[in-house]
């Protein structure tokens, strides 16, 4: 079934909370048969904008899914929102242009498909282009790779009653933990939800909504301009203006959801790129106003100082002790174990899963080593060489 | 997305040091009436957290200094913690309060850096805009 959105203002009169999904769309043929597949199309728009001065209802949601070539995973992705406790009012899917039926398959899944004339070019963009189609008073981005917890809108949407708080995320989780790069990435989720997160949202400062999961009052995104297209760390980018515009961010522990991790070298380091080459960016955009924000500031400057000095200390100190003192000084690199472990594995113990993430702690240390390396080499990049990463390739 | 390097260098001591100090804030704004059962339980697992790691951290630290005796003697002669043996009473002690030291000093280099760099910033542009000002 094919779902057009029409007219949100007319909907809104006539929909209840309880029959929020498109099925209570107009139902309307889009792909007639024999016409040419989307991907073919120059310019397909199966939704209208909301009327100038549309009053979106209270606490209704949209879920923005921005996609490029991922029929492999939308319907995943959109039947994992038909399957939530509470059901999003609109689910919009961006179909950036995919050369694959991306969009046909998100259709026949009951979401609304919104098409540019061309490739936006990256993930914000992509994004910005949705905004435009959505009629309700919060947006939830998700990733077209990433599936939600059942009830996870549940345990996310209360954190955005309070006006103070200008968006809220949740606990990644890496879908498929196999190959040893996504073992590596599902420590490193552990470590990081479960010990550093948490910390920084009782001082009210969360470092990121994640970009996979995150919501937000559409309203104050269409005023700051949308997701920023200045960097290619769209989600922190966003973050860090979200603060200077006063607003606070919660992190929802409780809400999870599941994205497909990079499962290949070749991937991670695609995306280890974006994301390290996104935190400079951001540094650059936004330093000076970050040193007006509490808590914050200090998150920025020790990851910043980590991210350089300890990285180099890594690759060069303790072999040079190694060396020319004692080579067991290699046992550094494995003193921080103890650390590791208390929070990854009462966070895996929780999800039952304390076996597979012992066997993976392992993975962490050599997708830290990769880590480092791509730390460091951005940040010359960025910042010496001063050849900014603009065009990047998704890294799933 | 995230980024950092969790675990490493400042960021384990940084994210400690805010630790211990959510029991004092959340307990000074439980005496101003705005306590929340919810932030407490949170506060509890995170020290609770704390405490392991720092548990295990001497544990690791004793283990390797008993198996390999030479990284203490080591780290005592080049390194110079020997007199932090003296002041945690083991070799174990002395590799852990050294780092945590060397950490320490560090860390406050960093903060100090910030906020030098917070009032610099306020102080140039009231100057720009005072010199820019016409004279009367």
């Amino acid at each position: 079934m094919s779902a057009v959105l029409t007219d949100p203002v007319a909907r809104d009169a006539t929909t209840n909370a309880s029959s929020l999904l498109p099925t209570t769309l107009q139902p309307q043929a889009t792909t007639a048969p024999g016409a040419a597949p989307l991907a073919e199309r120059p310019y397909v728009e199966s939704a209208s904008r909301p009327a100038p001065g549309h009053q979106p209802r209270k606490g209704s949601l949209t879920v923005l899914i921005p996609a490029y070539n991922e029929a492999e995973n939308i319907a995943e992705t959109i039947q994992s929102l038909h399957a939530q406790t509470i059901k999003p009012d609109h689910i919009i899917v961006v179909d950036d242009c995919s050369k694959d039926n991306t969009g046909e398959i998100a259709r026949a899944n009951g979401a609304t498909v919104v098409r540019p004339s061309k490739n936006r070019g990256c993930k914000a963009s992509a994004l910005n282009y949705g905004l435009d189609y959505v009629p309700d008073e919060l947006c939830l981005a998700i990733d077209a790779d990433t599936t939600l917890a059942p009830d996870a809108i549940e345990k996310l949407l209360p954190a955005m009653s309070d006006e103070r708080f200008g968006a809220a995320c949740g606990f990644v989780l890496p879908r498929r933990v196999q190959t040893m790069w996504e073992r590596g990435r599902y420590v490193e989720y552990l470590y990081a939800f479960e010990f550093y997160k948490p910390i920084q949202d009782y001082y009210g400062r969360p470092m990121i909504a994640s970009g996979c999961f995150s919501v937000y009052r559409t309203a104050d995104l269409r005023r700051i301009g949308g997701w920023p297209t200045r960097t290619v760390g769209e989600d922190m980018d966003l973050t860090w203006t979200l603060y200077n515009d006063g607003y606070q961010v919660r992190y929802v522990p409780e809400a999870i959801c599941y994205p497909i991790e990079p499962p290949t070298f070749s991937f991670m380091q695609k995306q280890l790129t974006r994301w390290s080459s996104g935190f400079w960016q951001c540094v650059k955009v936004h330093w000076k106003d970050l040193l007006n924000v509490p808590y914050l500031r200090m998150i920025v400057a020790v990851a910043l100082w980590d991210a350089v000095f300890a990285a180099t200390i890594y690759f060069t100190l303790l072999p040079l002790l190694a060396i020319f003192i004692h080579p067991l000084f290699l046992l550094g690199y494995l003193m921080d174990l103890p650390s590791i472990a208390g929070p990854v594995l009462y966070g895996a113990y929780k999800r039952g899963e304390t076996l597979k993430a012992l066997s993976s702690i392992p993975a962490f240390y050599v997708l830290r080593f990769v880590n480092f390396y791509y730390s460091l080499k951005t940040f010359y990049l960025e910042f010496i060489a001063r050849r900014p990463l603009r065009t990047f390739e998704k890294g799933h | 997305m995230i980024f950092g390097l969790p675990v490493t260098g400042l960021g384990g001591l940084f994210y400690l040091i805010l630790t211990l100090w959510m029991p004092v804030r959340e307990a000074h704004r439980t005496v101003r009436g705005k306590g929340c059962p919810r932030r407490w339980k949170q506060i509890f697992v995170s020290c609770a957290l704390m405490f392991f790691l720092f548990a295990t951290m001497y544990a690791q630290a004793s283990l390797i200094s008993s198996l390999f005796p030479t990284v203490s003697a080591v780290s005592s002669e080049s390194l110079g913690t020997a007199r932090f043996d003296q002041i945690a009473g083991s070799k174990a002690g002395g590799l852990v309060a050294g780092a945590m030291f060397v950490a320490l000093i560090t860390l406050a280099c960093v903060a100090l850096a910030v906020h030098a760099l917070r009032l610099t910033m306020m102080v140039l542009p009231q100057r720009r805009r005072l010199a820019a000002a016409p004279r009367a």
